[in-house]
């Protein structure tokens, strides 16, 4: 088995190309769980979504994994959460156009209240601003400050200029503040 | 009239806020299901059958190139077919186009019939 503390995701990636099986379950215990949490956020908390957008994700990147280029600026990380959010925006377009109800009235901006009883105060709270943002917004607020990217990666994955990338992530700001400010004496207390 | 929360708020006090939740957040990442890891463990293993296959078919087909290459490759292709359309034009051909070749060495398509042995008393008997 290689030694996880040798190999970088793009060596594993490249050991899995030429037919390392060990090197998918490594791949895949460093890459899927954060992605799992970053398509949560996404499909406003829904879990068992965000796992079937992730097997997707990853799907997508072992078939990648022979074209990989090593060299290349894009991480394994990177191109995996980057996939993951097209994914979650196109299912949660879909989602819109097949019930445009669920849309003009989310009645629960946070779901998966059982999963959500065990978490803390906060992350029910952001997690509930985070869905009444515009997909866009909430896909560049969660890369910027949740999985901590820069603008130009978030401006080159979102395939959209850097300012427009920081004008996303500020207005996502703004509406997170705004929405969080009426709670902030209990979210202070955590 | 009550006054917006946000003035209220300096943005310090704004910063502190998404600060918190934020950073809780980033913690929140927990191990994926088993379910999930059997899943996504299962298509690995189907995708890596299927470049296996690709690196066999691949290796088929570099040892096919090698031996068309070691045997001289399109130009002695070529060299063949031409011989090929060649012989079978002059054995369509009749005879007596031939004989013009056969008299410059003192023969005549009829006088070659009877030097050959003839398979039809063989073909009657059977």
């Amino acid at each position: 088995m290689p030694d996880p503390e040798v190999f970088s995701d793009d060596a594993l990636l490249l050991r899995f190309a030429r037919g390392d099986g060990q090197a998918a379950a490594l791949l895949t215990q460093r890459l899927a769980p954060r992605c799992v949490a970053f398509a949560t956020r996404m499909l406003n908390g829904d879990r068992a979504e965000a796992e079937d957008v992730t097997q997707e994700a990853m799907l997508r990147l072992w078939r990648h994994a022979p074209k990989w280029d090593a060299n290349g600026s894009a991480r394994p990380g990177t191109w995996l959460l980057k996939v993951a959010g097209n994914l979650c925006i196109d299912r949660l377009r879909r989602a819109r156009a097949l019930n445009i109800d669920a849309v003009a009235a989310p009645a629960d901006p946070a779901p998966g209240a059982l999963a959500k009883l065990e978490a803390s105060e906060r992350l029910v709270a952001l997690d509930a601003a985070l869905a009444k943002l515009p997909d866009r917004q909430r896909q560049a607020v969660v890369l910027r400050h949740i999985e901590g990217w820069s603008n130009p990666e978030i401006a080159t994955v979102m395939e959209i200029s850097v300012e427009a990338a920081e004008s996303l992530i500020g207005r996502g700001k703004r509406a997170l503040t705004q929405a969080l400010v009426p709670r902030r004496e209990e979210l202070s207390d955590g | 009239m009550a006054r917006d929360p946000m003035e209220l708020l300096g943005a310090e006090d704004k910063d502190n806020i998404l600060g918190g939740v934020f950073e809780a957040a980033q913690k929140d990442v927990k191990p994926i299901s088993a379910d999930l890891e059997a899943r996504i463990l299962m298509q690995a293993a189907q995708v890596q059958a299927g470049f296996a296959h690709e690196r066999r078919a691949n290796g088929i087909l570099i040892r096919l190139q090698r031996i068309w290459a070691e045997l001289g490759g399109w130009p002695v292709a070529a060299g063949l077919a031409t011989a090929t359309v060649a012989g079978l034009g002059l054995g369509i051909a009749s005879p007596p186009a031939l004989d013009a070749v056969w008299s410059g060495v003192g023969l005549t398509s009829a006088s070659l019939d009877g030097d050959f042995p003839d398979y039809d008393a063989f073909f009657e008997e059977i």
